[in-house]
């Protein structure tokens, strides 16, 4: 189990300091799947960055199956925004390259890299390079590549986030079919509440200024999910529901800005 | 990225020859235009001060032919290349080590922008007493001059790469030296792009000490051609190193379309 314990997060810029992150608490269970929505600029990347261990908290604590949080492992598997994907290697060989850290032989790696190829639906592009792949295959890819870590828990900052709407939607019915076959526990960080609701067991609200956890809704819809639970009556509840918490922060937020 | 010509549009005044013609033309107009200025000029003068082109490039030819050419050449390269690794070598060094520190690079930036606009050159004489007249003199001042372009390029590659490409690296295990493998790979389009100002920077202040006090190199060839009063003899050097310049820039963006493949938009 992921815990986070009052988090808090304070940049010094220009002489003044600016507090990202106030007191930030919540937990993921193991095997669930939580989303984390927020406006934009509400520290949600950061959260997810302190997670990863790229970043350092300036108070709270992380502990991941009770273990102290402090720096990268490779028991948080993290995916960027962005694929990240090192353009000079080819597909397969991005994906070996985490196997082979871990201290698996060529051989294995290579295989293991294959796997995971057909998992993710690349099959075919094992030989191509980064800068021949669509965006979207390239996120499948990195995807790939983080799962070869066998990690823990999965972290996954707005993956999707830079597809086209159609490719969008198809990642988010795989992920949901990867996570559930894997058993992998995924924290997802998303500022799309359509793709909150889908993706999550649980969303976490966050607000902005200073950025902070402000509501936990619980989504209760069966899985596997499939493209119709987006037109259920239930989905629009709660996307309504979310809607209205993040207008109502923002609104607030404006209020606190104009004093 | 062969295409550096933009395609013009329909209709527009066109030159009346083939595309591929045409492309040739806009490619190499200029630099024809330019020797066909200087023949006129020189039939124009008619003085051996001022030798046609025909004059020069037999010259060329028999320089080339007796071996004189390749001799002088072979010393100006040794020196040339040996200054530019030392700076390739720095100026990759400085180059990480100011995109990764924020302390080196305060420290060494303003170091940099002071000294970047003085002329280096103007350095030679005192280098002359600090190292002597012979190679290390001019090799040294090589790789002062390169040493520049190399590191701002490399300075902006590293801390122009995406922080997160080595997030991914640690996040994966990677030791140090692995991530360094995934900067450097990472900085190796910005590499190349210093070294194609550096190598004629290289050419320029190599020939220009050999100009002075020297007895060997291209340079010195210039120079003796000159006091013999053979303006088509150093011409001739000159048109040679304008050839060489030209080589060496095609040879590195080969190695570069080469090495860093995945990289768009590197231009000849």
């Amino acid at each position: 189990m992921l815990r986070v314990q009052a988090v808090g997060r304070v940049f010094r810029r220009g002489g003044h300091e600016v507090e990202a992150l106030r007191d930030v608490s919540f937990h993921v269970e193991e095997r669930e799947f939580v989303t984390l929505v927020g406006p934009s600029g509400c520290g949600k990347s950061t959260v997810l960055h302190i997670l990863g261990g790229f970043e350092q908290p300036s108070s709270g604590a992380i502990t991941l199956g009770g273990e102290p949080v402090v720096r990268p492992g490779r028991d948080r598997g993290v995916v960027f925004q962005q694929p990240m994907l090192y353009d000079w290697w080819t597909v397969e060989r991005n994906i070996a390259w985490p196997v082979e850290l871990g201290g698996a032989s060529k051989r294995e790696a290579r295989d293991r890299a294959r796997e995971l190829i057909q998992l993710v639906g690349l099959d075919g592009f094992e030989t191509a390079y980064p800068a021949e792949l669509s965006g979207g295959m390239q996120q499948r890819a990195s995807i790939a590549r983080t799962l070869a870590l066998e990690p823990k828990m999965l972290l996954m900052d707005e993956p999707f986030g830079a597809l086209d709407a159609q490719t969008r939607e198809l990642m988010q019915e795989e992920l949901t079919r990867i996570a559930q076959t894997s058993g992998t526990t995924v924290l997802f960080v998303t500022h799309d509440i359509y793709e909150a609701v889908f993706l999550g067991d649980r969303v976490l609200v966050m607000a902005t200024q200073p950025g902070r956890v402000v509501e936990t809704v619980d989504i209760d819809l069966p899985r596997p999910r499939t493209p119709d639970a987006k037109r259920s009556e239930r989905f629009l509840e709660y996307h309504n529901t979310l809607w209205d918490l993040l207008h109502d922060e923002a609104e607030a937020a404006q209020r606190r800005r104009r004093g | 990225m062969d295409a550096t010509v933009p395609r013009r549009q329909a209709g527009r005044r066109a030159l009346p020859l083939s595309p591929a013609g045409r492309s040739a033309a806009r490619r190499w107009g200029a630099l024809l235009g330019a020797f066909a200025l200087w023949e006129l000029a020189a039939r124009v003068v008619d003085s051996a001060l001022m030798p046609t082109l025909g004059v020069i490039v037999a010259r060329l030819a028999t320089d080339a032919s007796s071996g004189l050419l390749w001799q002088h050449a072979q010393a100006t390269l040794v020196r040339g290349f040996t200054g530019l690794a030392i700076g390739v070598a720095i100026g990759v060094a400085l180059g990480v080590a100011m995109g990764l520190n924020r302390v080196v690079q305060y420290a060494i930036e303003p170091l940099l922008a002071a000294t970047y606009p003085v002329p280096k050159l103007a350095l030679y004489p005192f280098f002359i007493l600090l190292f002597g007249f012979g190679t290390a003199s001019k090799v040294a001042l090589v790789a002062l001059e390169c040493l520049y372009p190399l590191t701002y390029n490399v300075y902006s590659g590293v801390s122009g790469l995406d922080r997160r490409y080595l997030w991914a690296a640690q996040n994966f295990g990677a030791g140090p030296a692995a991530r360094a493998g995934v900067l450097l790979r990472g900085a190796l389009p910005a590499l190349f792009a210093g070294l194609r100002i550096a190598v004629p920077i290289m050419l320029i202040v190599i020939v220009v000490t050999e100009l002075i006090g020297e007895s060997l190199g291209l340079g010195f060839l210039i120079r003796s051609a000159s006091t013999n009063f053979e303006p088509e003899g150093a011409l001739a050097v000159i048109l040679f190193l304008g050839l060489l310049g030209f080589l060496l820039d095609r040879l590195l963006l080969r190695a570069a379309r080469y090495v860093v493949f995945w990289q768009q938009g590197i231009q000849g």
